[in-house]
C-alpha cells in the first residue's frame, strides 16, 4: 500500500478538490515523463526535470513530490532505469543513470538525494528509505527494508534491514534498535534512532 | 527605496502571523502550511541562491528571532515547534525538521511524534547542515558545513561532522 504524503495532513480537503489535485498530478506526470514507460497512476505534484536517452520504466503508483527545487532524472544513452511500484520521490533529488538503476517497490527517496549510478550501476531493494541529502555511490546495493539516514554517504553495500548512517556509512541492524529502547540511557525521542 | 523593498518583502510574507519591523526577503521565500510563522525584527530571508521554505503544518509554530539571517535553499519544516533565536545565521540549504515523518521500523504510515527543535541566540550554522528532530543548538555554538545534528550542541562549541564531533570552542565566548 502506498504511503500517501500529504503536505498538510490536517488540512481538510473536500473530495472534489482532492480529486482535482489527483488528476492534475497524474496529468503532470504524463506530460513530464512522456519519454518514459509509465505504469498506472504515476503522479507528479511538482516540477520534474527529465532527460531520457535510454530506457526509463516507472512502475505504477510512483509519486514525484514537488518542492522548491525540482528533481532531476536523467538516463544516458544505452542506460536502463527501473523504478518499482508505489515508490516516492521528494524534491531536489539528482538521479543520473549511466548504466543501470533498479529501484524496488515502495521505496522512499527523501529530498536532495543523490543517486550516483556511475559505471557500476545501483540497486535499491524493496521498502528502502533514503533520507534527506543522502548520497549513494555507484556500485552499491541497498538491501530490502534498509534505511539510509540523513546526510549519509553510502560507499559499500548495505545489508537488508539495516540503518546506514554517517560519513562514510556505518551500518546498524534495525533489529538492534529494540535493545536500545529498553536500556536506561535511551536516545532522545524523535532522534534518528527512534522506533515507531 | 527602502519603503518599496519592505513593501515587496511584506507581500511575500503575507502568510506569516507576525512580521517584525525591518524584516526583508531577498529572492524567493515559500511560506506555506496552516501553522504559524512568527518572524522577529530585522530578519533577513536571503532567498537569492534558491528559495527558502518555511512550512508549518497544522498547529505548528516556526519562530525566528530578531536579526537572524536565513540563507537560500533553507527548508524549515515544523509539525510542532521550531524556534530559532536572535542573531543567528542559517547557511545555505540547511534543513530543519522536527519530525522524521516515518518510523524506522514498523508500519510506515504511522507518523512518529514530533520533537521540538531549538536553535538559540548567536548561533552560526554552516551550509548544508541537517538538524534532525530533538536537536538543540545552544547559544553561541557554531556548526560546520554538512554536519548532521540530532542532539544537543553545548553553548559556545564548534561542532563538525557526521556523526558530529566537538572540535573546539568559540574564541571569546564566555
Amino acid at each position: 500500500m502506498a504511503v500517501r504524503y500529504e503536505s498538510d495532513p490536517g488540512a481538510p480537503r473536500g473530495p472534489v478538490m482532492a480529486r482535482l489535485h489527483e488528476l492534475a498530478a497524474r496529468a503532470r506526470a504524463l506530460w513530464l515523463l512522456r519519454s518514459a514507460t509509465l505504469g498506472r497512476g504515476v503522479r507528479a505534484t511538482g516540477w520534474l526535470s527529465v532527460l531520457n536517452r535510454g530506457e526509463l520504466r516507472i512502475g505504477r503508483g510512483v509519486t514525484f513530490l514537488g518542492g522548491m527545487i525540482p528533481t532531476r532524472l536523467s538516463v544516458r544513452p544505452g542506460a536502463q532505469a527501473d523504478i518499482g511500484e508505489e515508490s516516492l520521490f521528494n524534491y531536489g533529488s539528482v538521479i543520473d543513470v549511466a548504466t543501470r538503476l533498479v529501484i524496488g517497490k515502495r521505496c522512499m527517496l527523501g529530498s536532495m538525494v543523490h543517486l550516483r549510478c556511475g559505471g557500476r550501476g545501483l540497486v535499491l531493494g524493496d521498502d528502502v528509505w533514503i533520507a534527506h541529502s543522502a548520497v549513494v555511490e555507484s556500485g552499491v546495493t541497498i538491501g530490502a527494508g534498509s534505511v539510509v539516514a540523513a546526510g549519509c554517504i553510502v560507499t559499500k553495500d548495505v545489508p537488508p534491514g539495516s540503518l546506514a548512517a554517517g560519513v562514510p556509512a556505518r551500518f546498524l541492524s534495525l533489529e538492534l534498535l529494540d535493545v536500545r529502547e529498553r536500556s536506561p540511557r535511551r536516545s532522545p525521542p524523535g532522534s534518528g534512532l527512534d522506533l515507531a | 527605496m527602502s519603503t518599496l523593498v519592505s513593501l515587496w518583502s511584506r507581500a511575500k510574507l503575507l502568510r506569516c502571523q507576525r512580521v517584525g519591523a525591518g524584516t526583508v526577503v531577498w529572492g524567493r521565500a515559500w511560506i506555506h502550511g496552516r501553522g504559524t510563522v512568527l518572524l522577529g525584527q530585522g530578519v533577513v530571508l536571503d532567498g537569492r541562491l534558491a528559495p527558502i521554505e518555511l512550512h508549518a503544518s497544522e498547529a505548528a509554530v516556526i519562530e525566528i528571532g530578531d536579526g537572524t539571517i536565513v540563507r537560500g535553499g533553507c527548508s524549515v519544516e515544523a509539525t510542532a515547534r521550531v524556534s530559532i533565536g536572535r542573531g543567528s545565521i542559517l547557511g545555505a540549504y540547511v534543513k530543519v525538521i522536527d519530525n522524521q515523518f516515518y518510523p524506522l521500523r514498523g508500519e510506515r504510515k504511522v507518523r512518529p511524534a514530533p520533537v521540538e527543535v531549538r536553535i538559540e541566540d548567536n548561533v552560526v550554522i554552516g551550509p548544508h547542515v541537517i538538524l534532525l528532530p530533538g536537536s538543540r543548538v545552544e547559544a553561541g555554538a557554531q556548526i560546520g558545513a554538512h554536519s548532521v545534528i540530532s542532539r544537543r550542541v553545548p553553548a559556545g562549541t564548534c561542532v563538525v561532522g557526521n556523526p558530529p564531533r566537538c572540535v573546539g570552542e568559540v574564541s571569546g565566548w564566555p
